[in-house]
């Protein structure tokens, strides 16, 4: 009976703490007569990312305070954050969400998102300022949806050590310069196991997008989804971009020039900061945290993303996230966010937050700071992806695709089944192009 | 005296087959705490043990206000004790009928029961996060609470050993006058503390190491639960390796803790003379 | 009076109340089933009979018709793979924890120097979450500087080499599940009466011989739960897959669950993953019910 009671007291107090703490939250706060105007922020931003977003936020919040108070939250991974704002965006659960690239098209379908482009007209906002090559990513008939913010490009990453040791003097621009140089700087133990590869990448679908976006060709149709109807099915099938990556692809892990790192970069990474392989392919936003766990061990060398073939003509796009303004219909709240994200693109502040995580600092003003132009002093490397950026051009922005993860997955999925043998070059690029145009037809006949 | 050494040495040679497999279960543990306590520049070169230990991912992790792990680590242990006591009530209750008691639907609603356990995850957190969010039960404790309060793997667990159980056991007391009710608070759940005990650590870390669903009907700094603190510590750019092991070693700290004072609580339940009738 | 009234109302037929209150004791827990569980699942049924749009509201009824999301799974040679490396990963993954679960417990049963560690470090792995555990696994998996590799000297793509991702992710889900095995058969364990041991010892049976003719037939009721839970657990393993191989290479580590969060939250086709689902459930209930065919068989009580 003691036992019962007991246990029934200690769900009771439980019980109670449960709706204390509910009433808690709803106990109206002391009268002002003057409240700022509360906004919430979801962001996808961890490890020192997330403390440097931390950072521009609470400054943003002091330099605001009693006018503007926004609060982040952190929700997940990309992956994670986008599916929570899938199942509950209908709701307009916070005012600026902060989405992954691929998601661009699916945000401008939702119905969910006001323009950025409408408070940039109204508060005649210089646009100019906003890097043109990453401005025409997330613009589409004109108009800018979203607010850059964290932007990258891909780049390649290189072992300066094992170069100059190797006594490599040219840095590689395309495809056949690396399987020349890796030669030299492959490295076989006695057993024959390789000791140190020339060169090894992570099987990324993004690196496959930018060689399209390299060679000046299509990823999709319908104007690379930017048309004015979106793509119905994939262009780098006929356009022969695609077999040329895949062949790549395939003479780099069959002439033992690179090993298999699958599917992201996490394997990649790992292998390069170890030394395994002495040059990778990886986002500039990887550039601090490369420097960082690299330490002395070997100076780390930047270059430009290599092209597939020596003549392609064409540039990379931008990767990474941008911020959304939800169309919440609450002016005061919009206004508010408008500040906001104005204050996140300032030339200060991206000058930050290009030196805290590796993103580009997306206003052009940046590069005119002192923040920025130490730390470009202390790290050359960011330079050379400025450099990328700016010898990009708007047209080669980078496809808009509504089912862009799922196509990006079905890349990544074949391209692994070609490591492992099962199928060659030609079935690769056939079993891409019929599941992705398969995906693209089904997601349009039931949204469109 | 022989008898003793033989004893002794059988001892040993027991212990001694226990070791690769207790090396197979503490090498990875180890090699998370050796990572976390690594400098930056090592983790990637396969040192099992770290030339130099490092607690800045620890301060880190703590001072730094952006995570504030103690708050969740709260939030997590209040979550997962009231989730742990509330199922072994409700599974009791649930448990007790099905193996005591007599009544029409019986296997049809025990399958049913069991029938839960098959329904993948992916199906109903998406529905059970509309609904919270059609209650307005967003980002409470409730929210956390209450689609766990039962669980059918629960109920399974503790109908298997109530059928342990001598019918006799009940029968006298029924004779006796005893109400179910009262039968299955007095003598029924005393005996079986061994089984409640093994589903409280069970469901304790259960709840301890949810992930998607917190994510999903949390926001605000106040709720977030453990797992969730990892995750943001980690980041596929920023890639701080040593700085997410941290997370994951402060988190396994507390979680073990109570799982080591609930298997004392079941030995010593044994010792007290809770022996079946 | 009172009681021996009481007595013989229980031999004689039953009141309505008394009649009503075993369901009073499933109140508590069918409730929260039916709104948390059974509400979705039957939702989830609905869906999986339409064609659905991205925010996964039904938009074209297609069941019974050409379009017909489980029509369009059958025909999948993916879907079909990914069943098979759904049973062998199943299969593996409970017969292994079983099996470790087993020799930690017996190893553990008796009270040595030493033995209060190693059953806590047996039980160990129930405190990392498989997320977590998937992070530090990435590490020592990896291809060519993972810890397996530097240990065995050999430079083995665990998580990419078709040959082997399958079997990495057995092995860790194994390691991660071996502690739970460990907790409730340690726990069944206890309950075996020494007197079966006593009157075994004195017929002269020797250790094997013990544990094959008396600790497992008084355990059989735990190992049976142990087998279903395992089953059922196997079936649901999600974070491991995400984390480590997403699916692949290939079909290879392609389980359902996987085709499950793949199609609702990455390829917006909600109606598809509910039709997988509903598989899924079907086919792990019919084995369960399969599996309570033989707790007549094989369980004493």
């Amino acid at each position: 009976m003691k036992k019962v009671c007991m246990m029934g007291l200690l769900l009771l107090v439980s019980f109670g703490l449960l709706f204390a703490q509910g009433s808690a939250e709803s106990a109206p706060a002391a009268a002002q007569t003057k409240k700022p105007v509360e906004i919430t922020f979801w962001h996808a931003m961890g490890g020192v990312n997330g403390e440097a977003m931390n950072t521009l936020v609470t400054n943003f919040n002091k330099e605001y305070d009693g006018k503007i108070h926004v609060t982040y939250e952190y929700q997940g991974d990309y992956d994670d954050e986008f599916s929570k704002i899938q199942a509950s965006g209908g709701n307009y659960p916070c005012d600026i969400i902060q989405v992954y690239d691929i998601g661009t098209r699916y945000m401008i379908d939702s119905g969910w998102v006001k323009p950025v482009q409408d408070f940039v007209d109204k508060d005649h906002f210089d646009l100019a300022q906003i890097e043109p090559n990453i401005a025409a990513y997330y613009t589409v008939g004109g108009k800018l949806y979203s607010m850059p913010f964290n932007s990258s490009t891909p780049i390649l990453y290189y072992n300066k050590t094992a170069f100059d040791e190797a006594g490599i003097k040219e840095v590689p621009k395309n495809f056949d310069d690396i399987i020349a140089i890796s030669e030299k700087l492959k490295q076989v133990n006695a057993d024959g196991t390789v000791k140190r590869y020339g060169f090894g990448m992570g099987n990324y679908g993004w690196f496959f997008e930018q060689w399209v976006g390299k060679m000046g060709k299509n990823y999709v149709n319908n104007n690379n989804g930017r048309g004015d109807k979106p793509a119905t099915a994939v262009a780098f099938d006929s356009n022969g971009a695609g077999l040329q990556i895949i062949n790549i692809w395939d003479k780099l892990l069959k002439s033992g020039v690179a090993p298999y790192l699958n599917q992201n970069n996490a394997d990649a990474k790992a292998a390069f900061i170890a030394g395994n392989i002495c040059m990778t392919l990886e986002s500039t936003a990887a550039l601090k945290s490369l420097l960082n766990n690299v330490g002395d061990k070997f100076e780390i060398g930047v270059a430009y993303f290599p092209s597939i073939n020596k003549d392609d003509v064409g540039g990379v796009s931008v990767g990474g996230g941008s911020l959304w303004m939800l169309d919440t219909k609450d002016n005061t709240r919009m206004d508010a966010t408008w500040e906001f994200l104005k204050y996140m693109v300032n030339a200060e502040n991206q000058a930050y937050w290009n030196k805290m995580t590796g993103y580009f600092p997306v206003t052009t003003k940046a590069l005119d700071t002192e923040t920025f132009k130490e730390n470009v002093k202390k790290y050359p490397q960011f330079q050379v992806a400025l450099n990328q950026l700016h010898d990009s051009k708007p047209q080669y922005a980078g496809s808009l695709l509504s089912v862009f993860s799922e196509s990006r997955q079905i890349v990544q999925a074949y391209i692994a089944r070609l490591a492992n043998k099962e199928l060659n070059p030609q079935q690769t690029l056939d079993g891409m192009a019929k599941d992705i145009n398969k995906a693209i037809e089904t997601y349009n006949k039931v949204n469109y | 005296m022989n008898v003793d050494k033989k004893r002794k040495l059988q001892h040993v040679l027991i212990f001694l087959l226990n070791v690769p497999l207790m090396l197979i279960i503490l090498v990875p543990l180890f090699y998370t705490f050796s990572i976390s306590v690594m400098p930056a520049d090592e983790i990637y070169q396969n040192h099992l043990i770290p030339t130099s230990v490092n607690w800045i991912n620890y301060i880190q992790a703590f001072t730094n206000p952006y995570y504030n792990f103690l708050r969740m680590i709260f939030n997590s242990f209040f979550v997962s004790i009231v989730v742990m006591l509330a199922q072994m009530v409700t599974c009791s209750l649930a448990a007790f009928a099905f193996s005591f008691l007599e009544f029409k639907g019986k296997h049809v609603l025990f399958l049913a029961v069991l029938a839960t356990m098959m329904v993948p995850g992916e199906v109903t957190i998406v529905a059970n996060y509309l609904t919270m969010t059609s209650w307005g039960l967003l980002d409470t404790y409730r929210a956390l609470i209450l689609p766990y309060m039962t669980s059918a793997m629960g109920i399974f667990l503790l109908r298997q050993y109530y059928l342990t159980f001598a019918k006799e056991l009940y029968e006298a007391a029924k004779l006796d006058g005893c109400s179910n009710i009262r039968f299955l608070a007095t003598i029924v759940t005393p005996l079986s503390r061994p089984a409640l005990g093994a589903l409280g650590a069970y469901e304790f870390l259960n709840t301890w190491n949810q992930y998607m669903w917190p994510l999903l009907v949390t926001n605000s700094k106040n709720y977030r639960t453990v797992q969730i603190g990892i995750s943001m510590l980690y980041d596929i750019d920023a890639e701080s390796l040593g700085l997410m092991m941290a997370g994951v070693i402060i988190v396994i700290v507390p979680s073990l803790s109570i799982f080591v004072f609930m298997n004392k609580q079941l030995i010593n339940g044994l010792m007290a003379g809770a022996v079946k009738g | 009076m009172a009681k021996e009234q009481k007595a013989i109302r229980s031999l004689r037929e039953k009141t309505l109340l008394e009649k009503m209150e075993p369901y009073f004791f499933l109140v508590p827990s069918l409730l929260v089933f039916a709104l948390f569980l059974y509400y979705p699942f039957f939702h989830t049924v609905y869906l999986s009979m339409f064609l659905t749009n991205k925010f996964g509201k039904p938009k074209i009824f297609v069941a019974f018709t050409g379009d017909d999301n489980y029509l369009a799974l059958f025909k999948d040679p993916s879907f079909w793979a990914g069943m098979w490396v759904t049973f062998k990963f199943v299969f593996f993954v409970a017969a292994g924890g079983l099996l470790i679960g087993l020799c930690t417990s017996l190893l553990t049963e008796k009270k040595y120097t030493g033995s209060g560690f190693a059953a806590a470090v047996y039980a160990m792995p129930v405190a990392i979450a498989s997320a977590a555990a998937s992070m530090a696994f990435k590490m020592i998996l990896h291809p060519t500087n993972g810890l397996i590799n530097h240990i065995l000297g050999t430079q083995i793509n665990f998580t990419g080499d078709k040959r082997y991702a399958l079997a990495s992710v057995v092995c860790m889900t194994v390691w991660l599940t071996s502690g739970i095995n460990f907790i409730f058969i340690s726990s069944g364990l206890r309950n075996v009466p020494q007197e079966l041991y006593d009157s075994a010892a004195v017929d002269g049976a020797g250790y094997w011989r013990r544990v094959w003719s008396v600790t497992i037939p008084c355990i059989s009721p735990t190992l049976f739960f142990q087998v279903i839970i395992n089953v059922i657990n196997g079936f649901q393993t999600f974070s491991q897959i995400k984390l480590l191989t997403e699916g692949g290479p290939g079909d290879a580590t392609n389980v359902m669950v996987w085709s499950i969060y793949k199609d609702a939250f990455r390829n917006f086709r909600f109606g598809s993953a509910a039709a997988r689902s509903v598989i899924l459930f079907i086919i792990v209930l019919i084995i369960t019910i399969i599996q309570f065919g033989y707790e007549k068989k094989g369980v004493n009580y």
